[in-house]
């Protein structure tokens, strides 16, 4: 099991490197300077790229950018959103709010997901079924940031129930739309995935026997049927965190967010290599932690995986 | 009971929303602004973006400010003297100016800030400033050829401050109320180090308000500043800068009366232009379209001018962007300078390149006869932004309905892209604009396009448009005749224009929502706007 | 003799789709398919909405006397107005208590959609970015075919070294988020239609290479595999022969779910700013510039929004209907 686990983590810390180094790279090819003001001169924009080590041959310039990610969590210092100052610091302090909002989106999601899931699964074919179904399907459909422009259009707007955009001072309040927003592919593929799980599970053989053991229903499904159920749904959080993450960054244009989603898009938009390769770079970093983290789990779970890895 | 029971649920979310739903109570005056942008820096020496400057204007005071009718007024400085050349300059201090820890504000104080300026290891952007008012030495300096104490700026003692240029410049006054002059305490910012400028306590304050708050991509915060030696004139308590990045969400904030001041794009003019919290104000910036004559065919002037007069300036202003903005059939803006007749520069000037789509036809036959050609793609680099991505929409089709045979590509890159490929010459044609530093046509005539100037994309040249030009210059043969100067850059513009060297296209505006208990605030075409006189009632 | 037929015989019984492929001929697998796809209500609820928007896209754009790329100064930002729907009351040129059509004079008017800021009829526009959305679908079912087929076959059949480096590549490919490749490639290159193709290709095909690859992987080791390498037959053949007929449906179902994906990519593309360039308009360029004039000209993001909407509600449900008619079992995304 430690073997299968620090492969595991040796695998996710080659994935990083590589990426880091694609990421740097591709960023070479970028068009335009991060000085580009319209009242630089030639000359001092020279000056500029050599204040910042611009001018360097690339592996050096890889070479010390590494050292100093490596060592000192340095990313390097922004050049355009907030000259001067670290792109560690700018990011880790925007990092928390963007976390928080897709925690809250994954929790609502994977709460309401495996209701409609159970209902939707143990009363297979009955009204209530097709409706999770349906919704379901309009779930997985529906972009996220059309979904929070139609809240924010209607309950932010029309009824102002809740706030339009996202208050600082009231973290909790006004992430509520964020949140629903965020949340609802989340809930529509946890309520597929279960349900497909559990009439599988409840099919099965075990549960058939303890279903003519006369143990009431409920319970069946409850302590048999989800149980199994919910440890597949485990393997789906790699690809939900992806979408919450795709999710973020228009989500939180729409929202006015202060979180790294849309400072990544403004970095984009002012050629802020730092803070675009930091961004990037967590991202990624956080979607191979949650696969690591679901394999270990599952390693963990149900050994059979673990031999058909390789581990 | 499964009703009852939803009732109850519902209920409850009621109350957690009402409960949490926002309850403000005011009493102390404070201003809030939407801003649609985040400040990049509140390094006085560093910054360089509008935001950035207007909020550093604040909570600093520079040797000269602008007073309520917009004239240049005394700040730290009491007076100050002139030499008969024009080339030195000797400020007398007030001696009641504090920064925000007690500390004096000095002479040398100015000497630190303008040495930093110029200071290679800093590599400031605006370091071309110097430069550009000619400071004695400033140049070398820059280029790291000489020491910072060779900067012709010097303490006379604590309350006299010189400075000592190469050539008169004509504008060095009204260049005082800029930031990247303003002055910086040594002490503070060599103590801070690396951190100076980075949070809201490693600032100093010697201007209205104080920093005392800076919450990442969310809002900037200054409050009065008991030190500030003209303390009783301000009469707001705080202002607040709130990034609210999209435009729609600050206009419904507006309405929510969460903001005092929004700008609004183009888009949700319709909504608000009858209401008595719609204003509009000219900015001045003119936005033109360079053809970059390293292009073959855009060197044929019949094709340039063709091109200036086939489209209907009047759409774009009254229908796509609809903020204030100014059919610009000129390059110096409307509300930039005032000459020594004590007039606009445009008051009564010349106008050119009137749009005209029959006469536009007649060049354009003429160009095609000339080019020996009868259909002709160019393409039209512009920004990602949304007003000139539908502006370059419509200038293809006017272009391409206009001027038969033509064909209008066009390619949208993000504004630091489509500088860069400017600045290279790789492009045919460029929707740009410019932003003015400083009060005087030469800011336009002077920096853009004179032959090998860096700003001039499309490698405009013309001898007798730069004789003209540097004969305005600082140190130039008119630097002292004021009228004379006046009539060169009449001049200059006018054999820039009628050779379509740029088409012009419009002179900007801003749609704005401002609260109506809210006076006294004072926007200017060039420079920062100021708070100073704000009141909120 | 008799014990290898034994044998051969319970491989058969174990599972009855298998049986149905080791037959052979997979025209009755098909039309089994076929059938059972079109006893799901919501499948042919999709087809028939697809079918509609298809229609659209094709003709839409000529049934009126309106151009999407013709500017008119005149007719800027009006509200949606149809004939017979305006006497009800709906869609009769009214935004709010104002009416530009009667305020202006444009009595004989009609912009079914409205028209946005330049004058062009929304009708218009929709219908040709419905066209790009499906012209980005086909791509994307390109993409997968050719690269993700291609690919898992090739690191699925010759296995050993070639698989290992392969699934490396694919491993550490796959930890990227797709939207950090995406965004950087459309960055790098000039955005446009070009470069969303190419980012779409860099991620899109994986996950098709994966069951492509797993389902060689299992078919290899099938008898009839075997016999054929045995009878002399060359290895390529192998793979196109007898290999590709058996993973058709799996091929379809994982095809299907890539072209919601892909259409969505673009309009998120377009959202952040990323997107097509004017004067081309897809749904999301137009869902990007409505939305900035929401509170003004509402019309202007709601029909975008609706059609991207059902365009991809759509065809998730046939992708859906296709997945339970093909293999019951198979739990993909």
């Amino acid at each position: 099991m430690t073997k299968f686990i620090a492969k595991r983590i040796l695998l996710s810390l080659a994935t990083l490197f590589v990426i880091l180094f694609i990421l740097f790279l591709l960023l070479q090819f970028m068009p335009g300077s991060p000085f580009n003001d319209e009242k630089l001169t030639a000359a001092q924009q020279a000056v500029l790229m050599a204040k910042y080590g611009l001018d360097k041959p690339f592996f050096i310039r890889f070479w010390i950018y590494l050292q100093n990610v490596v060592l000192r969590g340095d990313f390097g210092i922004s050049y355009a959103i907030k000259k001067d100052m670290l792109v560690s610091g700018i990011v880790i302090a925007r990092l928390g709010t963007s976390v928080r909002i897709g925690l809250q989106a994954l929790l609502l999601g994977v709460s309401l997901g495996v209701l409609f899931g159970v209902i939707s699964g143990s009363k297979r074919n009955t009204w209530m079924d097709s409706m999770a179904t349906v919704a379901a399907v309009i779930g997985v459909s529906i972009p996220s940031y059309v979904l929070a422009l139609v809240l924010s259009f209607v309950l932010g707007y029309k009824f102002r129930i809740f706030s339009i955009t996202y208050q600082v001072d009231q973290p909790l309040w006004s992430s509520i739309l964020p949140t629903i927003a965020l949340s609802f592919f989340v809930m529509a593929q946890t309520t597929r995935f279960l349900r497909t799980e559990l009439i599988e599970v409840l099919a099965s053989d075990y549960v058939k026997l303890v279903d003519a053991k006369g143990v009431a229903r409920p319970k069946v499904i409850l302590r048999h049927g989800l149980r199994n159920a919910m440890i597949s749904v485990i393997t789906i959080l790699g690809p939900l965190t992806v979408n919450l993450m795709t999710g973020s960054l228009v989500v939180e244009r729409v929202y006015g967010i202060p979180g790294i989603g849309s400072l990544l898009v403004e970095g984009i938009q002012v050629n802020d290599y730092n803070v675009i390769i930091m961004i990037a770079f967590v991202y990624s970093a956080l979607y191979i932690f949650v696969n690591l983290i679901v394999d270990i789990l599952y390693g963990v779970i149900d050994p059979r995986i673990r031999v058909a890895k390789g581990g | 009971m499964k009703h009852l029971k939803r009732l109850l649920l519902s209920l409850v979310v009621l109350v957690l929303a009402v409960g949490c739903a926002p309850a403000k109570e005011e009493t102390e005056q404070v201003l809030r602004i939407a801003k649609d942008n985040d400040v990049s820096s509140l390094d006085t020496n560093v910054a360089t973006d509008g935001l950035s400057f207007e909020v550093i204007k604040t909570f600093t005071e520079g040797l000269m400010e602008y007073d309520a009718d917009g004239n240049i007024v005394p700040g730290v400085a009491l007076d100050y003297e002139v030499s008969a050349d024009g080339t030195v300059y000797t400020f007398n201090l007030r001696d009641d100016a504090k920064w925000s820890n007690g500390d004096p504000v000095t002479a040398a104080d100015f000497v630190f800030s303008w040495r930093r300026l110029v200071d290679p290891a800093l590599a400031t952007e605006y370091s071309y400033m110097a430069e550009g008012i000619m400071i004695k030495n400033a140049t070398a300096v820059i280029k790291g050829e000489k020491p910072l104490t060779e900067l012709g700026v010097a303490a006379l003692d604590a309350t006299t401050f010189q400075v000592t240029l190469d050539a008169a410049v004509p504008y060095f006054i009204q260049l005082m109320t800029f930031p990247v002059f303003h002055p910086l305490n040594e002490a503070f910012v060599t103590a801070k180090g690396d951190a100076y400028a980075k949070s809201a306590d490693a600032l100093l304050s010697n201007g209205p308000w104080v920093v005392t708050e800076w919450t990442e991509g969310t809002k900037i915060r200054v409050e009065k500043n008991d030190t500030y030696w003209n303390a009783d004139e301000i009469s707001l308590d705080a202002i607040e800068f709130l990034i609210i990045k999209d435009y729609q969400t600050a206009a419904l904030q507006f309405e929510n009366g969460e903001v005092d001041m929004a700008k609004i794009s183009a888009d949700l003019v319709d909504r608000y232009k009858d209401e008595d919290f719609f204003e509009t104000k000219k900015l001045g910036y003119t936005w033109y379209v360079a053809p970059n004559q390293l292009v073959a065919e855009l060197q044929n002037e019949n094709l340039r001018l063709a091109l200036a007069t086939s489209f209907d300036k009047s759409f774009i202003t009254e229908s796509i962007l609809h903020d204030g903005s100014n059919v610009a059939d000129y390059i110096v803006p409307i509300g930039l300078a005032t000459g020594p007749d004590g007039k606009d520069f445009r008051d009564g000037a010349e106008t050119f390149l009137s749009f005209d789509a029959a006469k536009a036809l007649e060049y354009w036959n003429a160009a095609k006869a000339e080019l020996g050609v009868e259909t002709l793609t160019l393409e039209l680099l512009v920004d990602d932004a949304a007003d000139t991505k539908a502006v370059s929409e419509f200038l293809q089709t006017e272009w391409q309905t206009n001027l038969p045979g033509l064909t209008v590509t066009i390619q949208v890159q993000p504004k630091k892209n489509r500088l860069q490929l400017m600045r290279d010459g790789t492009y045919q044609l460029g929707l740009t604009r410019w932003g003015p530093d400083y009060a005087d046509p030469f800011t336009y005539l002077g920096d853009l396009f004179q032959t090998g100037v860096n700003y001039n994309y499309g490698r405009f040249s013309d001898a007798e448009y730069d004789a003209l030009v540097q004969s305005t210059a600082p140190g130039g043969a008119l630097s002292t005749d004021a009228a004379a100067r006046w009539a060169a850059l009449h001049e200059a513009e006018a054999i820039l224009l009628e050779q379509a060297g740029i088409l012009p296209t419009w002179q900007s505006g801003e749609a704005m929502l401002v609260n109506p208990d809210v006076s006294g605030y004072e926007f200017h075409v060039v420079g920062q706007p100021s708070y100073r006189n704000v009141v909120k009632k | 003799m008799d014990d290898r037929k034994e044998r051969f015989n319970r491989v058969q019984l174990r599972d009855s789709k298998q049986q149905e492929m080791l037959v052979g001929s997979t025209t009755p697998f098909l039309k089994d398919a076929w059938r059972r796809f079109t006893k799901n209500k919501g499948a042919l609820v999709g087809l028939v909405a697809i079918a509609v928007i298809f229609l659209f896209a094709l003709i839409g754009p000529y049934i009126n006397e309106h151009a999407y790329n013709v500017l008119d100064k005149i007719h800027i930002n009006l509200p949606p107005r149809i004939p017979f729907l305006e006497k009800l009351g709906i869609f009769d040129g009214s935004e709010g208590n104002y009416n530009p059509y009667i305020e202006k004079g444009f009595t004989n008017d009609y912009f079914w959609f409205g028209t946005d800021v330049l004058g062009r009829d929304l009708w218009d526009r929709v219908w040709m970015g419905t066209r790009i959305s499906f012209y980005i679908a086909m791509v994307a079912v390109g993409i997968d075919m050719v690269i993700g087929i291609g690919y898992g076959m090739v690191s699925g059949f010759f296995g050993g070294k070639v698989d290992m480096v392969m699934q490396r590549i694919v491993e550490i490919l796959s930890g990227i988020p797709n939207l950090v490749v995406v965004t950087l490639f459309v960055l790098v290159l000039k955005p446009g239609m070009v470069s969303i193709i190419l980012a779409l290709m860099i991620t899109g095909w994986i996950s098709m290479s994966r069951v492509v690859r797993s389902q060689v992987l299992k078919m290899k080791e099938h008898e009839f595999i075997l016999a054929a390498k045995t009878l002399g037959a060359n290895s390529f053949v192998i793979l196109f022969k007898e290999l590709l007929p058996n993973i058709i449906g799996q091929i379809i179902v994982m095809t299907m779910f890539s072209i919601p994906n892909a259409i969505f990519y673009e309009s998120f593309l377009a959202f952040i700013g990323l997107g097509l360039q004017p004067p081309l308009a897809s749904l999301g360029v137009l869902i990007a510039d409505g939305y900035r004039a929401m509170i003004t000209h509402p019309h202007l993001v709601i029909f975008p929004t609706v059609v991207l909407s059902v365009l991809m509600l759509s065809f998730n449900l046939i992708a859906d209907g296709l997945r339970d008619a093909f293999d019951p079992k198979m739990k993909g995304f």
